[in-house]
């Protein structure tokens, strides 16, 4: 089935089997590969992007359903030298370890801080459940994602 | 090659993951590549009757090396043609260029299997007729140390405790690419060694070394799961040889769950002896490690390890040790962060508290009366150092005495075995005005490159910014061990300062005076070295928690704080986040984390969730504080990865212990006792 | 038995754009189901233990999102996301408990997919939104070719995954009553953070002065389908409500469940965490009560 998705602002065309996840489409098709997949149960997170501006699960979507829709991964938020204030937070607080769960994590903080300017301690906890690292005990994110709230909307 | 390496061989930018720009082996594709999908084993227990289609045992027929000889004769079957042993085995494969087409060609592949009744707990182990036929029994290891001894004491205690088994979950599942390009077999890992898969691979392949390259690709997470091989690499590698195209094996989640090395399984009888004021001057323990269905790796040397460090950093007399590793029909046994220092460290602990409790006295007291200053060489030959100091200053640094005036704390004292035998190695390269940096163990999150560019530029001083560290692979530097056991800080650390001094040496040979970093810079120097190293390097640490019921009821761990002696810290901010992270894991091993087996042998956990990793919310605040020391290395690091989970489990279970008011003998505690009595 | 998968197998996409269209695709496929959110469909079709020849993707569906108030009624279109439950200021307003309860289900990214209509005709007997409707009298409006009939929550949820559609229908609307005299409240215990819980207890009660005219407990999680707990009821239905009268009821409230021991805890420990629940989820009612008083 024919599919256009706008991916990072660029329109992509493709042809794609109705089963194939937007995970799948995004990395082995488009080559964006700072997308992850770290659970196939919808539990971890490292998949996740925005899809119309929403935080998602990209392997728990048809490529189909996203048709005529926009799409934003990692790779669209910053690029080294002009880093997402997000990113620039996170290189700061050393925020990663293996850096796995990292793309992820950033795509959930950028919903977050896109609703809420300036989360609690508790709102920053909530906005990251869905989401799993296993190296750093979630504080360097945590502490990241406060430091990126305050660069970009003041204390 | 050169040409599919391109992109790959570039240096690590510390900022890569970020930008979503790290490389692991799932974001490298290949022209022509295959994947493989791999048929797995639904019975913990059959028999084959009928073995048709796809790669299956009777084309592959090789062996796991490390289980080929010995231990009565039992090879662990990259693909099993008669019986198979635990749910998830690999039994056969197949393959195709699209990931979701391999997956339907599952369907191609014929097995029929007669149930057996499976094995599943070492006390069944024990008594029941061997899994393996050619075995007598199923003990594949039996280890005694110290000494027998008889005693007559005022207290004698005793107690059976446990760590149940557990998955290492990783966020990134393991995987491979395996690609024989007609003379070599490149392999593209998501690996802790280079050099023991390439080891392993060629051992069980039958291939020489010098065919087989391993390239370390960005990693996401271990924990121990990823230091060795598994069948599914053999199977890549095998028809990568046969066709001579790029194979990529990715494990799912699920597999993860049911098929990947599981760390813990491993149970005491502990038995002290003790006069009325606390000292301990005699323990016999009893350990039982739960192997899994092959004999290999970690479930065989683990009652050995675990034995050696059984008495923790305690001055006790009389030791006495025996262990046991059993079969059962669950996926092989293997290290998990820390690899039997928590399982030594949570039973010594769990029977000081009890001490404690028999005698009314408190736990902290009963520790220190078990410590001296000095040396001590325990029974086994575990050496400590200055215990009872430390023990003071850790009361003092943890703020004991004012925590417990919150009542309801955990206390934990440690020692950490850093695997520093036999060594490891390094290698740098000036070259082109620029210096680049391999160690021989494999980065899979503790950030090497922020610590060895940082040890490099310190020795030669060139700025951080001309260092380049890069990704481990065995064409550039061939000989190695690997990243586990706390060691890469302490050993990559000081290989790099010799491999530095080396230069340093050499260059000053030649200008006859001591270089410039310019002058290093103009030059060109190659120095592989490994750095050898003998005898213990132990550090002590301890740890303190604080529980208290949650909004439901259930106990709850506030804060952690933790005491630990790291030597040098080369990166502050990294050795931190270590263990910030060691200390979550260490607590989801009290109150959650579990590999749940049910009697026919299947694994429960349906996700990641369910295997008890810890999200992030209702964690508890954690403090960290060094003790400033050295080591006898070069530039002063030890080992610390490890620390967090050897002490932060018996500090929590205790804490927990006090809260509900029940004593508690195994982790991770079952959710029913975590509920507050009047609930 | 191959519960390792993680690849769907082959199917034939549709997206219709009108409810008609819809319902003319359910009348003549076979082997079809309908995907909104998709948050519990995918995941079993990754571990091919849903294998549908036909999915009928009903997003481009216009005008099924709505949150609206009808009179006395709170009318939800069957594509509201459980997000926008969660944040919708008049579901706030009126019925404060449907977003409570929708605030447990999950995590963020997937409440931004998933749907209430996906929620409630997938009748996972953990999902945490058909005990709310049970606690709040909802009506669910099933929609077919033939027209559409409404179906008391009651009535709708037959055992796990099961429900009185027929295959011809689509969720189409749910509707609750507004009632300012009832106080109401959802707690949800869960195991580790994020899981699904190991029960979810909504309440709710109706006061007439001091007097509780009516008392509705609804537990997810704890049997095959969402359950009531009768008896718990009864004894607290024409007293006036005290905390003493609370405990004793919740004391009683797991009668009707029948929990199974699996890796969230035992029976008789599950047992325990429904009559801890609702004592907490009448507590906090009760409080309400207090408060608007």
């Amino acid at each position: 089935m024919k599919v256009r998705i706008k991916v990072n602002g660029v329109m992509r065309e493709a042809d794609v089997e109705p089963r194939l996840l937007l995970v799948h489409f995004l990395r082995d098709h488009l080559g964006l590969t700072g997308t992850h997949i770290g659970c196939d149960t919808t539990s971890c997170g490292a998949c996740a992007v925005l899809l119309d501006g929403k935080a998602v699960k990209s392997c728990t979507i048809f490529t189909v359903m996203a048709d005529g829709s926009s799409v934003t991964t990692i790779e669209g938020l910053g690029e080294p030298g002009k880093p997402h204030p997000i990113q620039e937070a996170f290189i700061r607080k050393n925020a990663f370890q293996c850096g796995y769960c990292t793309p992820g994590m950033i795509m959930a903080a950028y919903q977050l801080l896109t609703r809420i300017k300036r989360p609690s301690e508790e709102e920053i906890q909530e906005a990251l459940s869905g989401n799993i690292c296993r190296c750093t005990g979630y504080k360097s994110i945590v502490d990241a994602i406060k430091l990126a709230s305050k660069n970009m909307y003041g204390k | 090659m050169e040409r599919i390496l391109q992109g790959i061989e570039e240096p690590l930018s510390a900022d890569r993951f970020v930008f979503g720009r790290g490389k692991f082996v799932d974001d490298i594709h290949f022209e022509g590549m295959l994947h493989l999908k791999v048929i797995r084993s639904p019975y913990a227990r059959a028999r084959i009757t009928r073995l048709e289609g796809g790669i299956n045992g009777n084309e592959l027929n090789a062996v796991l090396a490390s289980v080929g000889e010995g231990e009565g004769g039992v090879g662990y079957p990259v693909l099993p043609r008669d019986f198979v042993n635990y749910v998830g085995q690999p039994v056969a494969a197949v393959f195709d260029t699209d990931r979701y087409k391999a997956e339907d060609r599952a369907e191609e592949v014929q097995i029929d299997y007669e149930p057996l009744k499976p094995i599943i707990s070492i006390e069944d182990a024990i008594k029941s007729e061997p899994i393996h036929s050619q075995m007598k029994s199923n003990i594949v290891a039996e280890y005694e140390l110290g000494k027998k001894f008889e005693q007559r004491a005022e207290i004698v205690l005793e107690d059976t405790l446990e760590m149940q088994r557990i998955i290492p979950n990783p966020l990134e599942p393991r995987g491979i690419i395996a690609f024989f390009d007609g003379t070599i077999l490149n392999i593209f890992a998501s690996t802790q060694s280079v050099h023991a898969w390439r080891e392993g691979l060629s051992s069980s392949l039958k291939i020489s070394r010098e065919r087989i390259r391993v390239i370390q690709m960005d990693t996401g997470g271990a924990f121990g799961s990823k230091g060795g091989i598994y069948p599914e690499y053999i199977i890549a590698s095998y028809l990568s040889l046969k066709t001579k195209r790029p194979v990529k094996w990715i494990e799912t989640r699920l597999e993860h769950l049911q098929a990947t090395n599981q760390g813990r399984g491993v149970k005491a009888n502990m038995k002290i002896f003790a006069n009325k004021s606390g000292r301990v001057s005699g323990l016999k323990a009893e350990l039982y490690v739960d192997a899994g269905a092959y004999p290999f790796g970690a479930g065989i040397w683990s009652p050995r390890w675990i034995g050696y460090q059984i008495t923790g950093p305690y001055a006790i007399r009389d030791v006495w040790v025996k262990g046991l590793s059993v079969l059962t029909n669950k996926v092989p046994q293997g290290p998990y962060r820390g690899a039997g220092r928590p399982e030594a460290a949570f039973f010594i602990e769990r029977m000081m508290d009890r001490l404690a409790d028999e005698l009314g006295k408190d736990p902290f007291d009963i520790r220190l009366i078990n410590t001296v200053n000095g040396e001590w060489r325990s029974r086994t030959g575990l050496v400590i150092s200055d215990a009872r100091r430390f023990l003071n200053e850790a009361r003092k640094e943890l703020l004991y005495d004012s925590m417990k005036r919150k009542r309801y704390i955990g206390f934990s004292f440690f020692v950490l075995i850093p695997a520093v035998e036999p060594g490891e190695s390094a290698r740098i390269l000036i070259k082109d005005g620029r210096v680049r940096v391999w160690l021989g163990g494999s980065s899979h999150g503790q950030g090497h490159e922020f610590f060895a560019r940082k040890v490099v530029s310190k020795e030669l001083g060139i700025p951080i910014e001309l260092i380049d560290f890069v990704r481990s692979d065995t064409e550039e530097l061939g000989e190695g061990v690997g990243s586990w056991g706390s060691r890469s800080a302490l050993l990559g650390g000081a290989a790099l300062v010799e491999a530095s001094r080396q230069i340093l040496n050499e260059a000053r040979k030649k200008l006859g005076k001591k270089p410039s970093a310019k002058e290093l810079l103009r030059g060109e120097f190659d120095k592989k070295v490994f750095y050898k190293h003998k005898g213990q390097e132990n550090s002590l640490g301890a740890n303190l928690a604080i529980a208290s019921f949650d909004e439901h009821g259930f106990a709850r761990i506030e804060e952690i704080r933790a005491f630990y002696d790291a030597g040098v810290v080369l990166n502050e901010d990294m050795v931190i986040s270590q263990i910030f992270g060691g200390s979550i894991q260490g607590l989801g091993e009290v109150i959650s984390e579990i590999a749940a087996y049910n009697e026919d042998g299947q694994i429960i956990n349906g996700s990641i969730s369910e295997a008890g990793v810890l999200k992030c919310e209702g964690l508890p605040k954690i403090a960290v504080v060094f003790k400033r020391s050295r080591s006898s290395a070069p530039h002063g690091a030890k080992g610390v990865g490890e620390s967090p989970t050897i002490g932060v489990p018996p500090a929590c279970t205790r804490a927990i212990e006090l809260l509900v008011g029940e004593r508690l003998s195994m982790n991770p505690i079952p959710i029913e006792k975590l509920l507050m009595k009047k609930v | 038995m191959r519960s390792w998968v993680l690849f769907p197998k082959e199917f034939v996409y549709h997206r219709p754009n009108t409810l008609d269209e819809a319902f003319e695709l359910l009348e003549t496929l076979k082997n079809c189901k309908i995907i909104a959110g998709g948050q519990s469909l995918i995941p079993l079709m990754k571990l091919r233990l849903a294998e549908p020849s036909h999915i009928i993707d009903i997003n481009r569906i216009p005008n099924l999102d709505y949150i609206r108030q009808v009179n006395n009624e709170l009318r939800i279109g069957c594509l509201a996301r459980i997000s926008d439950i969660e944040n919708s200021d008049l579901i706030r307003r009126t019925c404060p408990m449907l977003s409570e309860c929708a605030s447990t289900i999950a995590d963020p990214l997937v409440r931004n997919m998933g749907t209430i209509g996906g929620n409630i005709a997938h009748a996972d007997p953990n999902n945490d939104v058909p005990a709310a409707l049970l606690a709040l009298d909802g009506k669910i409006v099933a929609a077919s070719k033939a027209g559409f009939r409404i179906i008391d929550a009651d009535d709708f949820f037959l055992d796990a995954f099961t429900t009185v559609l027929r295959p011809n229908e689509i969720v189409k609307e749910v509707r609750i009553p507004i009632n300012q005299n009832r106080a109401c409240s959802y707690v949800k215990v869960e195991r580790n953070y994020g899981d699904y819980g190991i029960v979810g207890v909504a309440v709710a009660i109706t006061l007439n002065g001091d007097i509780c005219e009516r008392c509705i407990i609804a537990l997810a999680g704890v049997s095959s389908k969402v359950t009531k707990a009768y008896e718990a009821s009864k004894m607290i239905e024409g007293k006036k409500i005290t905390t003493m009268l609370i405990k004793k009821a919740s004391d009683i409230a797991d009668t009707e469940a029948k929990p199974v021991s699996d890796i969230r805890g035992s029976e008789e420990f599950k047992r325990r965490m429904i009559r801890m629940a609702v004592l907490k989820a009448l507590t906090q009612a009760l409080k309400r009560i207090r408060k608007s008083a």
